[in-house]
């Protein structure tokens, strides 16, 4: 789609050998407003947008030259919802050239680029996400809200314990224990689902999507633990020390899946994390869970308390049976749903 | 704009006479599907829009001579970096049932709406229209009129403590004096946005208010300065038999007057057989980490708390980081 009586650019799909173009004006965009930023790699690239088993989806603004001056990206995430399957996808990583920015201000190269994305991939049909989410920053969300009708879900608290005002004593439950492992164990996938059947919303946790989430990302490296009880896994948590909500060294609780009335499986989980926090030199422990999840107040119960964080979740659904208020409700992710930690 | 509304509608701002036929607008509207529904008398409507101490802020659409819409708001005298400005909470809007698929979209509520934000919103007016609207209100805001999320809003509450014996120290108020402002000004330094707590506004809202009775609690220093302030009210609300506080005024470096404050709620409510006590408290405030060290949770509830900025400066972001307002702020309670 040429961009007519602008600078002549083609606004189109994601074709493969894009990635080079993509990562220069990533690493240069990105490293211009972000102190911290560390280029990614090629490697990191590949494992985020061509791995995913949930897939992924782009459209890119080029110049002739093959330059990419805009993004508008997703990863997929393959979802239960009210007991079918679908898709999600969390928009990530968009982005325009300041370069270009002032050649087109409104709506910008942005808009043109996220329109055709949403259209292409929006929608109830196959291949397509029956929402779009993300944490914008405050710039994206103004153009979000105003050309791309993306609406707040909610603003997100997090949760956060000192690692001594985590509440253990009701001990784990008799016969329950925790196991580290290396990759995610085949009957993990009962304990993802069996709690997906307890909302309307989730997003699948199968062995592929598990592992590549946590296990071979190249960039970062996670602690699983499995609670097995009779040798069957009843939950499951990841764990990794970072940076979270601006706070270095935070005791991460990245993903954390049990059955919400399970107490003792929950205490085994946390004494497991707890230890791991320490290993790891962290001081408290730090979680994001849906406000209107059981675990939101079950954790509150074991020692959590509510902080406040800059961010909010945003998103734009494609079928009304789902809107917006549904999803505040129903839909159920932790923080590893995000591309947060 | 009346022509926007078809010429069969008259909309504009609320005129003395218009109150018998607003009243039975207001009464049919919001008696449909609430059986629980008191019929609004001229008495109430004139405590909260006649005698607001910061104004009245009224448009009606009129049909035949007769009101069938309104969109309505209860101004608060906000302080804003140390000027007082003006923000109006989003109240009692409605349509007649039997006017409401006459026109298109964007439909008479939101044109009503349109005049309202002409004559009271603006840099030099109204600066922030806010509220928590039902599911209905809310579509239509969001769409129409260009409210956004200011926050998804929680309350923080537990039940009270059986054991908790009222402290000597913590006195019931009658009234409040010149002293509450004296104390608003120590708390409100370290807020961006807070509406005012001074002697006009607190015994307008909790005092004179013909609604509801609340119980005003004091601490005073040997002085007899006021050092913080609680408003209690027992009422089914999100809970049958809640203990809310409805407002909450302590310096957030004097924890001990909370304390004092804390325990006496908690005794009050026991008294009362309160399923739980609650309060609203912004995520930023220092109150909200101390609720929760005496036990209380944080608890989703079905509201968003939306708002519309008419100043460029002060968008959700800053509203919702630097706004303090409790239950007192809203009609709710």
């Amino acid at each position: 789609m040429p961009t007519g009586a602008l600078p002549p650019l083609t606004i189109r799909e994601y074709q493969p050998g894009d990635e080079h173009a993509i990562l220069a004006t990533f690493n240069r965009v990105f490293g211009q407003i972000d102190p911290t930023f560390r280029p990614r790699t090629l490697e990191t690239w590949r494992w985020q947008f061509e791995r995913n088993p949930s897939g992924s989806r782009i459209f890119l603004a080029l110049t002739e030259e093959g330059q990419v001056v805009s993004q508008y990206a997703g990863l997929g995430q393959r979802v239960h919802l009210q007991g079918e399957r679908a898709s999600f996808s969390q928009s990530v990583d968009s982005m325009t050239d300041p370069a270009w920015r002032l050649v087109l201000r409104e709506p910008g190269f942005f808009v043109l680029t996220a329109r055709p994305y949403g259209e292409r991939f929006g929608g109830p049909g196959p291949d397509q996400d029956v929402f779009m989410w993300g944490l914008p920053v405050w710039s994206a969300w103004r153009v979000g809200k105003t050309y791309l009708d993306y609406e707040v879900v909610r603003t997100v608290l997090k949760l956060v314990a000192p690692l001594e005002r985590v509440d253990l004593s009701s001990g784990p439950a008799s016969g329950v224990e925790v196991e580290p492992v290396e990759r995610f164990p085949a009957d993990v996938e009962a304990v993802g689902a069996a709690r997906a059947a307890l909302c309307g919303a989730m997003a699948v946790r199968d062995v592929a999507q598990l592992d590549w989430r946590f296990v071979e990302r190249p960039d970062e490296r996670y602690d699983i633990g499995i609670a097995r009880r009779g040798g069957a896994a009843v939950g499951y948590a990841v764990y990794r020390r970072g940076l979270f909500a601006r706070v270095e060294g935070e005791g991460l609780i990245c993903d954390f899946i049990c059955p919400p009335d399970d107490v003792g499986t929950r205490t085994a989980l946390l004494a497991w994390l707890v230890e791991r926090a320490r290993a790891s030199g962290a001081e408290r422990l730090v979680t994001l869970f849906p406000d209107t999840s059981p675990e939101w107040l079950a954790f509150q119960r074991q020692g959590f308390h509510a902080a406040g964080t800059a961010y909010f979740v945003v998103g734009k659904s494609f079928v009304k049976r789902h809107r917006i208020q549904w999803l505040y409700q129903n839909w159920f992710a932790t923080l590893g749903d995000t591309d947060l930690v | 704009m009346t022509e926007r509304v078809m010429k069969d509608y008259e909309v504009r701002e609320y005129r003395d006479g218009d109150l018998p036929s607003l009243l039975e607008c207001f009464n049919l509207v919001f008696r449909e599907g609430n059986p629980a529904h008191v019929d609004r008398t001229r008495a109430e409507w004139e405590y909260l829009y006649a005698r607001n101490p910061a104004g009245r802020t009224v448009f009606v659409a009129l049909h035949a001579g007769k009101v069938v819409a309104q969109y309505a708001a209860l101004p608060i005298t906000v302080s804003v970096a140390g000027k007082d400005r003006t923000y109006l909470q989003i109240v009692d809007s409605m349509v007649h049932p039997a006017h409401r698929r006459g026109l298109k979209h964007p439909g008479l509520f939101a044109l009503t709406a349109y005049p309202f934000f002409d004559a009271f919103c603006g840099k030099d007016k109204g600066w922030i229209n806010y509220g928590w609207p039902v599911d209905a209100a809310w579509r239509i805001g969001k769409t129409f009129l260009g409210y956004e999320v200011v926050r998804t809003q929680h309350v923080v509450a537990r039940a009270p403590d059986p054991s908790a014996t009222h402290p000597p120290e913590v006195e019931r108020l009658r009234r409040f004096d010149d002293q509450a402002r004296w104390l608003y000004d120590r708390c409100a330094g370290d807020w961006g946005a807070s509406a005012i707590r001074d002697e006009r506004f607190l015994n307008w809202r909790f005092v004179e208010n013909p609604f509801h009775d609340y119980l005003l609690l004091g601490v005073r220093d040997g002085e007899g300065v006021l050092r913080g302030y609680a408003v209690y009210r027992f009422c089914n609300w999100k809970l049958p038999r809640m203990g809310l506080i409805v407002d909450w005024l302590v310096p957030p470096g004097e924890p001990e007057v909370g304390e004092l404050l804390r325990r006496a709620i908690d005794a009050r409510a026991a008294a009362d057989g309160a399923t739980a006590i609650a309060l609203f408290l912004p995520e930023w405030s220092p109150w909200f980490e101390r609720f929760q060290d005496w036990g209380f949770l944080v608890w989703p509830t079905d509201y968003y708390m939306v708002g519309r900025s008419f100043h460029p400066r002060f968008d959700m972001r800053w509203l919702r980081e630097r706004w303090w307002y409790q239950l007192a702020d809203s009609d709710l309670v």
